[in-house]
């Protein structure tokens, strides 16, 4: 009879549940944090790519290390013959193993995680610092990224500066 | 922790029958296999893990032999491809838990007509290995109940693990698939024919 | 044949609430009573061991996680460990200490959704909204650890791939704290309740020589009283320094498989406390050859995990060269959920499918890779 009464009783102490605050955080309205209520992602979150091509060297060690075959490096009018990596989130796993391959350390991946466009040929795009403009807002504007077609037989960048604006 | 202090089985029939593990040595398991099965070849890697090379027509003498010593839980069983040396190589690994290790028994097959005795009389586990290295590899395994189509469904091409399968190559031919960096693929999948060297 | 107005054959198919996965059953009913099941698998299947055969060795550690969801770094700690034993790598202590960490949260977070997923199967939704909700704080700290929430991509042969930040013990400690106490809530809500008695016990039972000959493993065999574990038996990474129990139970039905994934968690929490206090000083990662040029002398090596949901085993033979030649993956629900599972629906009703697929824990992706 104890075992009848506490098994049909027991269970209606969740009721306590309704008179606390959700355990759902409402991004991007709210700040999503951690445990001990820091804000999260981390330095360390993969998100995505910039590339610094002041640095670059066009080694093309990140596109041999890709295991999606994401990489390619695209010879740019107006680089002086040097070939910039084009990343294709099509195919992307967002593994890092592009950014320890650099050897010069100017492939990266931010914590940035948001992009979002109708139009799909954004998501082809070459790394530039330019992203790092974003990183305290939620969301990367795709018009800013940089994107190259091909004019008379050379590729030409036709949206985004992939240097960024002297300060 | 929460402790349990409910009596959860109230009304259930107890169970029938405790499990009594063997309790014989790796290296005494595998003295006994290598006397007792003509042509075994045994060897110890490592601390728990043995290996029995037999040929084909040994293997369910051996099988059998390792299940009465103690080595009854099936982990699994792998079949290799060797195209160059014309060999399949099929791995059956037992595990005993009183023992404590791991016995591999090797055997090799036939490439071109590949074939061999089922184990699932003497391992029942084997009944789903045993279906999927037939749809894989290509293998046949007279005796087992069950040989029919397991993941890949209206499938028509040739065996897909075998190493002579290009998948890439399959997907052009069959789908139209445009390869979209064909420059920046490495060459070992332009090829036709899967055999990597380093 | 006699009986075919009496049967009706149904395909109870992979998109229903009460399907772990996507896998699906072709069931034959006799008004509400299963007579015959038949499992459907490979809905998931992206041919892994092919694909693992056309990419370096380094860069499959980016494609193995992918293999599993609930439990991922089971499957990167097991294709690190054959690597490491074919090529005789020394991992350093501090990385296996930190593996070891690893793993265990992880366990702690399959057992959540295992039991969040048994109590979804019975109708009590509460329990999975609950569970999932203390799953995400340990998936943010494999945020902080190791880049990325799901797949970590983190463990790889020769050590882990980054050093804990030093303020992530701490946060560890914390979110085991909070997930303890909220422990009893869970327990009287699911295991108190008339409703789970009357589903789980004795539903689906068996004997440990049936569960032997059958090739079942993990915390189903547990629940039939066969005290083994790899982690005691064939032991690997830091658990052989580490001091914990392995929890069994009698009966072998439905409400012993759910009690002794409970006892684990709680047996975690203790096994990942020792481990950070104990955790050693020194390099997280041992030299190995540059990834890029990667190669692995010949040889084959079989390496065993215990996983959340029973033994996980990969084996990998190496021909010499940056390629693997073969990697056969063996997840625990290879067994499970298409031998056992056929035989174990004979005889119930067709609302406990769910329930005895959710009380085995069947995951699909380990099916089909």
């Amino acid at each position: 009879m104890g075992d009848v009464v506490r098994k049909t009783i027991r269970p209606f102490r969740a009721l306590r549940f309704l008179g606390r605050k959700p355990h759902t955080v409402r991004i991007p309205h709210e700040q999503h944090n951690d445990i001990e209520g820091e804000p999260l992602p981390t330095g360390r979150y993969r998100g995505i790519h910039v590339n610094d091509w002041d640095l670059c060297i066009s080694c093309g060690l990140c596109a041999m290390a890709c295991p999606c075959d994401a990489i390619e490096m695209i010879e740019v009018e107006g680089e002086g013959g040097k070939k910039r990596p084009e990343v294709s989130y099509g195919r992307c796993c967002f593994c890092g193993f592009c950014e320890d391959a650099c050897p010069k350390k100017c492939m990266h991946l931010t914590s940035n995680h948001t992009m979002l466009d109708t139009d799909p040929r954004p998501f082809v795009f070459l790394p530039t610092p330019g992203i790092r403009e974003f990183e305290k807002e939620y969301v990367v504007q795709t018009s800013k990224l940089c994107l190259v077609e091909e004019r008379d037989g050379k590729k030409v960048v036709v949206q985004g500066k992939p240097r960024p604006r002297k300060q | 922790m929460v402790e349990d202090t409910l009596d959860h089985t109230k009304g259930m029939d107890p169970l029938k029958g405790e499990y009594k593990p063997g309790t014989i040595k790796l290296e005494e398991a595998l003295v006994r296999i290598g006397k007792l099965v003509p042509g075994a070849e045994t060897a110890v890697r490592r601390a728990r893990r043995g290996i029995v090379k037999v040929t084909p027509d040994m293997k369910d003498l051996v099988l059998k032999g390792l299940k009465e010593m103690g080595f009854d839980h099936f982990v699994a069983v792998t079949c290799i491809d060797w195209p160059e040396e014309k060999r399949m190589e099929l791995v059956y690994h037992l595990w005993s838990y009183g023992t404590k290790g791991i016995i591999m028994v090797e055997t090799d097959i036939d490439r071109d007509m590949p074939s061999i005795g089922t184990a699932v009389p003497i391992f029942r586990p084997a009944i789903t290995y045993e279906r999927e290295i037939h749809e894989m590899f290509g293998v046949d395994f007279p005796g087992n109940p069950r040989l029919t189509q397991f993941i890949l469904e209206d499938w028509e091409g040739p065996p897909p693990m075998r190493k002579d399968f290009n998948s890439l190559m399959y997907s052009v031919e069959r789908f139209g698939l445009k390869i979209r960096y064909p420059k920046s693929l490495p060459p070992h999948l332009l090829d036709k024919g899967g055999e990597k060297n380093g | 044949m006699g009986d075919d107005f009496r049967t009706t054959k149904i395909i109870f198919g992979p998109q229903h609430p009460g399907i772990h996965g996507n896998f699906a059953f072709r069931l034959e009913l006799e008004g509400d009573i299963v007579r015959r099941a038949r499992v459907v698998p490979g809905y998931l299947h992206r041919a892994f061991e092919k694909l693992m055969e056309q990419r370096t060795w380094m860069q499959n550690v980016a494609l193995v996680p992918r293999i599993c969801v609930p439990d991922p770094d089971v499957n990167e700690a097991a294709y690190s460990m054959a690597i490491e034993e074919i090529m005789g790598l020394e991992v350093p202590r501090r990385a296996d200490h930190i593996r070891t960490v690893v793993l265990e949260l992880s366990r702690i977070a399959s057992h959540l959704m295992g039991l969040g997923g048994m109590g979804g199967a019975i109708g009590l939704y509460t329990l999975p909204m609950w569970t999932n909700g203390e799953r995400d704080y340990i998936l943010d700290l494999f945020e902080q650890l190791t880049g990325g929430r799901v797949y970590h991509i983190y463990t790889w042969p020769g050590g882990v791939r980054w050093d804990m930040p030093d303020n992530w013990p701490r946060k560890v400690n914390k979110v085991l704290d909070h997930i303890e106490r909220q422990l009893p809530s869970y327990w009287s809500l699911f295991f108190e309740s008339k409703v789970t008695d009357a589903r789980m016990v004795g539903l689906a039972p068996y004997d440990p020589d049936w569960a032997i000959a059958h090739g079942v493993t993990g915390p189903n065999l547990r629940a039939t009283g066969v005290k083994y574990d790899i982690r005691k038996d064939d032991p690997y990474a830091a658990y052989e320094d580490l001091d914990f129990e392995i929890p069994t139970r009698k009966s072998g039905d439905g409400m012993a498989r759910a009690l002794v994934r409970w006892d684990e968690v709680g047996q975690s929490i203790r096994i990942i406390r020792q481990a950070l206090e104990q955790m050693p000083s020194g390099p997280y990662r041992a030299k190995t050859p540059p990834p890029l040029a990667f190669t692995v002398p010949p040889g084959d090596a079989l390496a065993r995990i215990e996983s959340s949901k029973g033994e996980y085993n990969y084996y990998v033979v190496s021909k010499g060269g940056k390629y693997p030649h073969r990697v056969h993956v063996r997840g625990p629900s290879f067994t499970h959920g298409i031998d056992v599972l056929e035989q174990l629906l004979r005889g119930y009703e067709i609302s406990d499918t769910a329930l005895i697929t959710a009380t085995l824990d069947v995951c699909p992706p380990d099916i089909d890779r």
